[in-house]
């Protein structure tokens, strides 16, 4: 370990860069900025064809915003990941309080994008607090529920329950139901993760359970979608056909870069459907890849929540590992027409400034928890 | 949180904090481990299911360039290879307005590059609710591009073979047509259905000569304008081998359009009305009374004479004043000279033969157009009567052609085909009559063009020979004496009897120049002599300029 440090860093070099490189988890890094970087060679594909219906001149337009976001994101992120674990918490506490008045301000500062407020503007970007609202919570969570394990008289669960509420709550008044549906499930494997009875898991599902046949019941676009979903022969499921069509196209190998057909009449090829024109063009082989570096991203950061010896560590990578976990499966669901569409971004890809800053937020939290430090883990071993 | 115990604890406080964070993390690592697997899991369903659509997912739209065609159907073909019908690939462009982002635009860029389309049809298509409209079917691939071009979401082209027919309206009633499944509705489409749709199938040829049909099919044209008829056929068959080398009926219509049509002009006259067709069966009579030998060709028979059978005088459309032996009996019509000779022959003869000359049943050529003739149960003598010239039965032109036929070709029959005649395709020859019956009949046709009612369908040197008949046509109680079914049967050299030209109109009109005249001489002969004029020429057979031997009924030669 020392020796290869020295490659780089001295271990006695103590400047915090050095510190930094050497106690961060390389893999977990190296997923991140693959991740990104193929997000932006993709995007080089999907933002062409997304500028071209949008009578945009720039083709690259998506591109350079996304390039934008990123860089801020990345800077966000290293920043993060220099804080220790508990200033990096209470960041994430910061977040979560910040995220959750942003989005009781939003009826008065927001805009309405398609029947939704969700976002608020920054000079010429969109910001959707709820993105951010989403990680913050889950650290929110984790602190909550370990420190119940240290002090059984704070009323934790309570506590954390309320919050869950109240971000439920604002999450439905935008509306905003794909959020809150994984806002809950995120809840759901916290609770699980930390080891709550079978009892408090039950309850939890069937809250969701019941919560989703409200939804269904009592929200219109959402029983359309979902119906939709169900009986594709009745109804409108333009994005999702285009989608197949695109994935169906692409073969083993793909149609070649920018050769792509479909792109150009799928109207959320740059954002939720991105993995079809990346199938489509690419093929079967670079989805997987791409599959791959996800998957690898969300099981590297399980595997160290395996292995830290910090209750609250462990909770807080599990959660965030899960949510970005989720929100890969629920987009290449959607992507594969095995769920009725949502907008759901695929993580660190699909074009997106809230999405994308909020994911190097939740990289950034999980790099921090993640950084070795002595006794942080193999405790019990 | 950490290892090492805060110093303000007790020792033994921090030993319960680590052993009951230990068992946290414990029982917090199963956990993650379970809600890992069930991660990798879906994961795998995910990688499970992309290779099925993108692996094994019909690739709709995959290529960009025309397809092959996946229905094929064979050509059809002439007797020279000349296409009648062939298969291409056209587009068809179809929408799906609930994909149409703005129907304004659209319509307007649509009649942009397809300008004969209907723009309030077009944008009320578009404004539908729903799934799927056709716009426009059948486009070539540069019509395509240039719909394709305009670049609007919601139109999409389906790929669809369709049939075509080159020559249009010409042999409408004998090649048919498909429907849009391309199955043969109609035709040789529809007879030869399962032989064209047969994978790699070879074209199919037809006995029919287009550059023959043409000139038919131009002569009738001139005619059914010329004696406003209601509708005329024309069928030219090679008597030796049966092959119809044309078949017309007018009117005809698109078969590349089938659904524009009237439905009657989809009617094959030819071979699908049948007639009273008149006097053109007397040459069928003669050559029975010849075979039974009930008289000779110069024994006189009284005409003259009113004739009476069961009450009902025989009328006469041609009088004579004195006795006619059976070529002038011919080549004057007499109805009453025939009714003598078809009562000698006796009805049970006279139905043999008109069986044996395929008379009684639909023509068994290869088309599904054939009507049955129809034929009167009670046979009377009067039936015998009014049957030997051609009335109180009604059959198709063709079938007649081909009894006639039968008559000249050495008294053989053969079945009519519209099949090029091969080895695979031989014809079988059925006696009817013997050689020297069908000799003198011929000789009896040549005397009606030299001497008779035919005098108007001769052509100088092929030696036409024919038969007229004029049929009123039948009404409540009886006949109707204004609506008339002219024919006129011909066949062509004299010499050696090849081609019968079989021409019918149906309701021609008296007109300037036919000196009030409606019956066969003065339309339907010269419409078969016009016809024989162009055709013999393509069939092959040499004009004659040496005076050709009138017939032995008469000294004169002609020219």
């Amino acid at each position: 370990m020392a020796f290869t440090a020295t490659l780089s860093t001295s271990r006695t070099n103590r400047s915090l860069i050095g510190e930094w490189w050497r106690s961060v988890d390389h893999i977990t890094l190296g997923f991140l900025v693959c991740l990104i970087g193929a997000g932006l060679i993709l995007g080089m594909a999907a933002s062409p064809a997304a500028s071209a219906r949008l009578g945009i001149e720039n083709p690259f337009y998506f591109l350079f915003r996304q390039g934008l976001f990123v860089f801020v994101g990345l800077i966000g992120a290293f920043i993060l990941s220099l804080m220790t674990p508990s200033n990096a918490r209470r960041i994430g506490v910061l977040a979560l309080i910040g995220s959750a008045g942003l989005m009781v301000l939003l009826p008065y500062i927001g805009y309405e994008v398609k029947g939704s407020v969700r976002w608020f503007r920054i000079g010429p970007f969109g910001l959707q607090p709820s993105e951010f609202a989403k990680p913050a919570f889950i650290v929110f969570a984790a602190w909550m529920f370990s420190v119940r394990k240290r002090d059984a008289s704070v009323p934790a669960v309570a506590i954390v329950f309320a919050a869950y509420l109240g971000l439920i709550a604002l999450l439905i008044s935008q509306p905003d139901f794909g959020q809150s549906f994984l806002l809950t499930l995120c809840f759901a494997a916290v609770f699980f993760f930390a080891g709550l009875s079978l009892g408090w898991v039950l309850f939890m599902m069937s809250i969701s359970i019941f919560g989703a046949i409200a939804a269904y019941m009592s929200l219109p676009h959402v029983r359309a979608r979902v119906e939709k979903f169900m009986s594709p022969d009745s109804s409108d499921t333009y994005q999702t056909d285009k989608a197949l069509e695109a994935i169906s196209n692409g073969g083993f190998f793909g149609r070649g870069p920018g050769e792509g057909a479909v792109k150009y009449s799928l109207p959320d090829g740059h954002t939720d459907f991105i993995f079809a024109v990346t199938v489509e063009e690419f093929g079967f082989m670079i989805s997987l890849l791409l599959i791959f570096l996800l998957a690898g991203f969300v099981i590297r950061c399980f595997r160290n929540a395996l292995k830290l010896n910090d209750y609250f560590s462990q909770l807080a990578v599990a959660g965030l590992a899960t949510m970005i976990g989720m929100q890969v499966v629920i987009n290449l669901f959607v992507n594969l027409n095995m769920a009725p569409s949502k907008g759901m971004t695929l993580p660190f890809i699909s074009y997106g400034g809230s999405s994308m800053l909020a994911l190097c937020f939740t990289a950034g939290l999980i790099l921090s928890f993640t950084r070795k430090r002595p006794g942080a883990y193999g405790y019990g071993q | 949180m950490s290892v090492t115990p805060p110093d303000h604890f007790p020792q033994a406080r921090t030993m319960t904090v680590a052993d009951d964070e230990f068992a946290s993390v414990s029982e917090g690592r199963i956990r993650i481990r379970i809600g890992a697997f069930i991660f990798m899991f879906v994961l795998l369903l995910v990688v499970l299911r992309l290779a099925e659509v993108s692996l094994f997912g019909d690739k709709r739209g995959a290529n960009l360039l025309p397809k092959e065609i996946t229905t094929t159907r064979a050509d059809i073909k002439d007797r020279n290879g000349e296409v009648l019908a062939t298969t291409l690939s056209t587009y068809s462009l179809y929408a799906e307005p609930r994909k149409v982002w703005n129907v304004e635009e659209t319509v307007q860029k649509l009649i942009s590059v397809r300008p004969e389309l209907d723009i309030n049809v077009l944008r009320e298509r578009l404004s539908a609710k729903r799934s799927f409209v056709w716009i426009e079917r059948g486009l070539t691939p540069k019509e395509r591009q240039s719909v394709f071009a305009l670049g609007l979401p919601g139109l999409a082209f389906r790929q669809e073979p369709k049939r075509v027919y080159p020559r249009g309206n010409l042999a409408s009633h004998i090649a048919g047509f498909t429907d849009v499944d391309l199955n043969g509705s109609a035709g040789v489409e529809r007879a030869f259905n399962d032989r064209l749709a047969e994978k790699n199938a070879p074209s199919l040829a037809l006995s029919v000569d287009m550059r023959v049909q043409y000139a038919v099919a131009d002569e009738l044209q001139k005619g059914l304008e010329r004696f406003e008829a209601l509708s005329n056929a024309g069928v030219v068959l090679n008597l030796k081998t049966g092959e119809i080398v044309s078949m017309v009926s007018l009117p005809n219509f698109d078969p590349n359009d089938p659904g524009a049509t009237l439905p009657e002009t989809r009617f094959n006259h030819a071979s699908m009305s049948t007639y009273d067709l008149g006097s053109v069966f007397k040459p069928l009579t003669m050559a029975m009374a010849l075979e039974e030998g009930v008289s000779s060709l110069t024994e006189p028979h009284p005409v003259q004479k009113p004739f009476k059978v069961r009450d009902k005088f025989i009328r006469e459309d041609h009088p004579s004043k004195v006795p006619l032996a059976m070529p002038d009996i011919l080549a004057q019509s007499s109805n009453r000279g025939t009714a003598i000779l078809a009562l000698r022959v006796g009805a049970e003869k006279q139905k043999q033969y008109l069986k044996a000359l395929g008379l009684f049943d639909r023509v068994p050529f290869e088309l599904a157009e054939s009507a049955k003739p129809q034929v009167q149960n009670r046979w009377i003598d009067l039936t015998t009567v009014t049957v030997s010239y051609g009335h109180g039965i009604s059959v198709t032109p063709l079938g007649l052609a081909a009894a006639i036929g039968a008559t000249l070709n050495d008294g053989l029959y053969v079945t009519p085909t519209l099949i090029k005649r091969d080895a695979a395709n031989a014809a079988t020859p059925r006696r009817v009559f013997s050689s020297s019956t069908s000799r003198h009949t011929r000789d009896m046709m040549r005397y009606v063009v030299t001497h008779g009612t035919g005098k108007k369908s001769r052509v100088k040197g092929y030696g036409v020979m024919g038969k007229t008949g004029t049929a009123e046509k039948p009404a409540m109680g009886g006949y109707d004496e204004k609506r008339l079914v002219t024919s006129y049967v011909a066949a062509f050299p004299y010499e050696d009897p090849t081609y019968v030209v079989m021409i019918t109109y149906d309701e021609p009109k008296a007109v300037e120049g036919t000196y009030g005249y409606a019956t066969a001489g003065w339309n339907a002969a010269p419409t078969a002599g016009a016809v024989i004029e162009r055709i013999a020429p393509m069939l092959g057979v040499q004009r004659r300029i040496d005076p050709i031997a009138m017939s032995p009924f008469s000294e004169e030669a002609l020219p």
